[in-house]
């Protein structure tokens, strides 16, 4: 092997083993996802204004959170699996919160990915399948489909027809701080570790 | 079939200047036509298997095909400068396997700008370069990895219960690994029947074109 050889090999290792270790943050998010995911740890993310629409019709901005801990779930009312089982999470969050010290600092959120289909009446149908809307958990569907757009692509949801009617989209548990920034996500069932950060949090 | 040699008189002709230049050349740029004009790229691009296994494979095809036109055709043995050049398409390829790299090609049309281009020029290229230098044993030696590495990358894919792409579906990623397994067995087929069933040449022709020139 020739020295020019042996240098230039030696510059691709170097380089290529760079290119991975910058396109996988040193080696620990293999997926978007979980680049989502350490994004958001590292430097929390400003979410867009967007006027909501509740499960009674009642019409609010997400900005009226500020100061409060809200968590924040994407979902679509007809969705068969992943949906239901983020909302399970939720529903025992909320009564977690409910017998604790978190009453009142944790507000919690669900916003559909399918305003189109999910009016207030779909809204309460599928808040009644986690114990109703209360105890700070409402269920909104957002009124501007730009607004919807622009809030998706800053929290990085990615929504794709599945081909046979509903979507496919990621999910999971999203905790937005007191300053109305995205700031830490989590698996759709971690709820202890959501449980542990929203006390340590809420201080 | 890749590595047995053409009649060592047309490989003597092929030496210098690569007959078949031009011909070479309108299919390398066809192919990339069909990989990134944009309503084809789209298209590739809407399913994971077409993505990963059409997409990709014609960007490598058209360097690897620019390859045998820009440079002259290799006249000794040269293995070991082979190296860095299928380093650096094996490290172009693995990381547009990446999902969140895929994802991100999807997602951003500059992304999907670096990946075209990285994996003609940094890929195929260096590909097309290295492998008529490569003596046989050598060719032998990648041709069974890829077997492995794409039964391994199908087997990952198969086997993950999780979306690791946010622009694809499951059953998609389910698709692409049984298809990456088909391969890795077609290939391992095709190179047994190179071994075994005498489709390879005498050790005279080992691979070392200074033998034939």
């Amino acid at each position: 092997m020739t020295l020019r050889a042996a240098l230039a090999t030696l510059a691709v290792l170097v380089g290529g083993i760079a290119a991975f270790w910058l396109g996988t943050d040193g080696f620990r998010a293999l997926t978007a996802e979980s680049a989502r995911r350490l994004a958001v740890m590292r430097a929390p993310r400003a979410l867009p204004p967007v006027t909501l629409e509740d499960q009674s019709g009642a019409v609010f901005r997400l900005e009226y959170y500020r100061g409060a801990l809200v968590l924040i779930e994407f979902v679509y009312t007809r969705c068969p699996d992943i949906c239901p089982l983020l909302g399970v999470s939720f529903e025992r969050i909320r009564d977690h919160a409910r017998q604790s010290g978190l009453r009142d600092r944790v507000a919690l959120l669900t916003i559909s990915l399918d305003p189109l289909h999910d009016g207030p009446a779909a809204l309460a149908a599928y808040a009644d399948r986690f114990g109703g809307a209360g105890g700070g958990w409402r269920f909104a569907r957002p009124r501007d489909a730009q607004e919807l757009e622009a809030l998706l692509k800053a929290a990085g949801i990615v929504v794709k027809p599945d081909g046979y009617g509903g979507f496919v989209h990621n999910a999971a548990i999203h905790l937005v701080d007191q300053e109305g920034r995205l700031t830490r996500i989590f698996d759709a069932d971690a709820v202890d570790e959501t449980i542990a950060e929203l006390e340590r949090r809420a201080g | 079939m890749l590595w047995t040699r053409p009649s060592p008189s047309l490989s003597a002709a092929r030496a210098e200047k690569h007959p078949r230049g031009r011909s070479c050349a309108l299919v390398a740029v066809l192919l990339l036509a069909v990989a990134v004009t944009p309503p084809m790229a789209r298209w590739l691009e809407a399913m994971l298997v077409r993505h990963v296994l059409v997409q990709i494979p014609l960007l490598v095809g058209a360097g690897a095909l620019l390859a045998s036109l820009l440079v002259p055709r290799p006249r000794g043995r040269e293995a070991a400068a082979t190296i860095p050049a299928l380093l650096l398409a094996l490290f172009t390829l693995s990381f547009w396997m990446l999902p969140r790299w895929i994802d991100a090609a999807v997602g951003d049309p500059l992304v999907d700008a670096l990946k075209m281009s990285t994996l003609t020029l940094l890929a195929g290229l260096p590909l097309g370069w290295a492998w008529p230098r490569l003596p046989f044993l050598a060719k032998a030696f990648i041709w069974a990895n890829a077997v492995s590495m794409l039964g391994v990358m199908g087997w990952l894919y198969m086997s993950a219960p999780n979306r690791l792409c946010n622009s694809y579906l499951l059953n998609e990623q389910d698709a692409l690994g049984a298809w990456l397994m088909g391969l890795a067995v077609a290939l391992a087929l095709a190179g047994a029947g190179m071994a075994f069933v005498g489709v390879n040449r005498p050790p005279r022709a080992l691979g070392s074109p200074r033998l034939e020139a």
